[in-house]
């Protein structure tokens, strides 16, 4: 079925709403420390230092900034190598709250982080790691 | 031969016993080489996503073992016949390269019921001086349970297990096992998940029968956890391929994870890949080993590697050949019971009763390592053997340890072997049907040994070692028990089909896997007439010959063997320290 005239407004209505609500994210910003703890989540595959053995996902220093799909020698999935993105507040922050709406067909195993004061202590947080 | 530098300390083999000997000389910066015939498994094809996920290749290949083509071992069931090579490694799965079999371990950690290591005292105590067959050559290990505790406590620690605690300081826990020995700690992490079957299991045996069962200590984690020296591990993803692979989440407790990393940072230690240990140099006359001989399997130069101390850490089967080759100790002779080396060799009664429940989702395919729901009732003396004609027990319960596609299929009993009545069976009962599980001890038996095999050698020109076993009475005897009590707990749980319940039975089948918890052969002992190693693992004909692993054991319990093995070595690598400070006989 074609959706009609005023279920697509809406639905240009609630993607604009979300862009709003990414760019509110980023104007406060986020707490590092806090972020350290939301970050518990996601060492359960990716490291912030020099991994001994290579880790499920890839490393997460210099992240901020970084092209997406760009650490050599990791395995990226064709979604994240084809994104063509940077990593900067607006992406990580979308990418963070729902990775499969933002980046279709990657193939991080994470449902994402619902809350947006964690989702920009943890975006905090990641621009510290070096 | 080209002859190496001299060193304080060589460890034949990197798996978790090596690697925590390794881990405590370490911490007292003793010059230490550990010798590996493997390589590193983490980076390869076997440790990253996709091919990780390959059952074909590292479990029905068995891409990450030993390689029987060059070496294996011979088998027979009694002195009359004449022994066999194996073709194919099926029965057991030695593991090769850095972490050993600890690399491709499922991570059951338990720290055995405290009896086990004066086993004989407590059944002579319990049922009369004269109640053990006289083929039943059981012995104490001459270490207590309480020697060991703070070891198994490091263990933990250092593996991230995790579990629930039974015995905290001799008061009994609920949901944990009752029967555990009494620990200073609880596990360092919660258990795992329980799965669909182990829900049912714990009902009906809650219910029906008012045992007491708990989550299997298990070590895989169950969050992201940080170890004492600083390792990391992950979380586990519950993705169903644990034990015959590595861990590519790094949520498995293993030596190549937690051990070497930390060990490849220290300066005095140096882990020596592809070196294949040959044979270990002994001076027979002056009591002392002179070191190892090995073959760089990279260049194919053969080294003699001299050292103040030799760990043999290897295989249970390979520290067993290594002292027989080298003719250190005298061999045992199960005609005279006379002799040590090769005795008390045991492995493990294991059975299963499949249940098929159509209105039960089971997903095999989210699970551990160690999703299992257990009790342990009937494990080793746990229970009253009077007149049961058998001494040892296992513990019972539901491990769902993966659906993979091709060993992870049960159909009914009386489905047709192919065509689409098994298609179909296979697509109505996979995700419907579990079992109720056994691991059954096997206590020692005088023609269940080691010794060499006169006939075949390996690639490098050794001569094979050469299994002689059956399981007799006592554990035929037991496994009928056991599996009759999984079957009732079965038949009490609702199901719309149970399978038959099959106990181990003679003959013996190498062609089956059965466990790799093969145990003895160098067994430890306070009396040299019938050990190998001193309560300290110290060889008794060589001072400064160590040896470390389940193949110390003086009999297998219904329990896995890493706990007591782990605790062991480190408690060793202690006693080394020890030993390098004042050479001679530890007490």
């Amino acid at each position: 079925m074609r959706p009609t005239a005023t279920q697509l407004f809406l639905i240009c209505c609630s993607t604009g709403a979300l862009r709003l609500l990414g760019a509110k994210a980023a104007e406060k910003p986020g707490d590092a420390e806090s972020g350290l703890v939301v970050f518990n989540q996601c060492m359960v595959c990716h490291s912030e230092r020099a991994a001994d053995v290579p880790n499920p996902g890839p490393d997460l220093r210099g992240i901020f900034g970084r092209a997406a799909g760009s650490v050599p020698g990791y395995r990226y999935s064709r979604a994240l190598r084809n994104a063509r993105r940077s990593w900067t507040d607006h992406t990580l922050d979308a990418f963070i709250a729902d990775p499969q709406a933002a980046v279709p067909g990657n193939t991080m195993p994470f449902h994402g982080i619902a809350d947006e004061t964690q989702r920009r202590d943890l975006i905090a947080y990641l621009k510290t790691l070096r | 031969m080209k002859r190496l530098p001299h060193r304080s300390v060589v460890v034949v083999g990197a798996g978790v016993a090596g690697g925590l000997i390794a881990r405590q000389l370490a911490l007292r910066k003793i010059d230490t080489v550990v010798l590996e015939r493997g390589g590193d498994h983490h980076g390869g094809a076997e440790g990253r996503l996709p091919t990780q996920r390959d059952e074909m290749r590292w479990d029905i290949r068995t891409g990450l073992m030993q390689d029987a083509a060059k070496e294996t071992y011979t088998f027979r069931r009694s002195r009359n016949e004449a022994a066999r090579p194996m073709r194919r490694l099926t029965a057991f799965l030695p593991g090769t390269g850095v972490g050993g079999a600890g690399s491709h371990w499922n991570g059951q950690t338990w720290r055995w019921a405290d009896y086990n290591m004066a086993l004989r005292s407590r059944l002579e105590q319990r049922y009369g001086s004269g109640a053990i067959s006289a083929d039943m050559p059981l012995q104490d290990w001459g270490v207590s349970y309480a020697e060991l505790e703070a070891y198994h406590d490091l263990f933990e620690k250092l593996f991230g297990i995790s579990g629930r605690a039974g015995n905290l300081r001799g008061v009994i826990q609920p949901g944990g096992n009752p029967f555990e020995a009494p620990r200073q700690n609880p596990y360092p992490q919660a258990p795992l998940e329980t799965t669909e079957a182990g829900s049912i299991f714990e009902q009906t045996v809650v219910r029906e029968f008012g045992y007491h069962p708990f989550p299997s200590p298990a070590a895989n984690s169950t969050g992201v956890y940080v170890n004492p020296d600083g390792m990391r591990m992950g979380a586990c993803q519950y993705c169903g391929h644990c034990d015959r692979f590595v861990c590519e989440a790094n949520a498995k407790g293993t030596p190549d994870l937690l051990l070497f990393p930390w060990l490849a940072r220290q300066p005095h230690f140096e882990l020596r890949k592809y070196s294949q240990v040959l044979a270990v140099e002994h001076d027979p006359a002056a009591g002392r080993a002179r070191g190892v001989r090995y073959l760089d399997l990279t260049t194919g130069e053969e080294y003699f590697q001299p050292a103040d101390a030799v760990v043999l850490a290897g295989f249970t089967m390979t520290n067993t050949r290594l002292l027989l080759a080298g003719g250190i100790g005298r061999a045992y002779d199960p005609a005279t019971g006379t002799g040590v080396v090769g005795r008390n060799f045991c492995f493990q009664a294991n059975t299963g009763v499949a249940v098929f429940m159509p209105g039960r989702w089971i997903n095999p395919f989210l699970s551990a390592g160690c999703t299992g729901t257990i009790i342990d009732e009937f494990n080793d003396d746990n229970f009253d053997h009077s007149g049961l004609g058998f001494f040892g027990g296992g513990y019972i319960g539901v491990n769902v340890g993966s659906g993979r596609p091709i060993n992870a299929r049960r159909v009914p009993p009386g489905t047709p072997r192919w065509g689409s009545a098994w298609k179909r069976a296979n697509a109505d009962w996979y995700a419907h049907s579990f079992a109720v599980g056994v691991q059954g001890s096997c206590y020692p038996h005088r023609e269940n040994y080691l010794d060499l095999d006169p006939d075949y050698t390996d690639a490098f020109g050794q001569p094979l070692l050469r299994m002689n076993f059956e399981f007799r009475e006592n554990e035929r005897k037991l496994s009928a028990y056991c599996t009759a009590q999984a079957e009732r707990i079965a038949r009490a749980m609702g199901a719309t089909v149970v399978g038959p319940a099959a106990p181990r039975s003679a003959p013996f089948d190498v062609r089956i896997y059965q466990g790799s918890h093969i145990t003895g052969g160098t067994p430890m002992g306070a009396d040299p007439a019938t050990s190998v190693v001193s309560p300290r693992l110290q060889h008794w004909d060589a001072e400064n010959l160590f040896v470390a692993g389940a193949s110390v054991f003086a009999h297998n319990s219904g329990h896995n063997p890493t706990g007591p093995v782990a605790a062991l070595a480190l408690r060793l690598g202690d006693d080394m320290v020890r030993y390098l400070e004042k050479p001679g006989r530890l007490s």
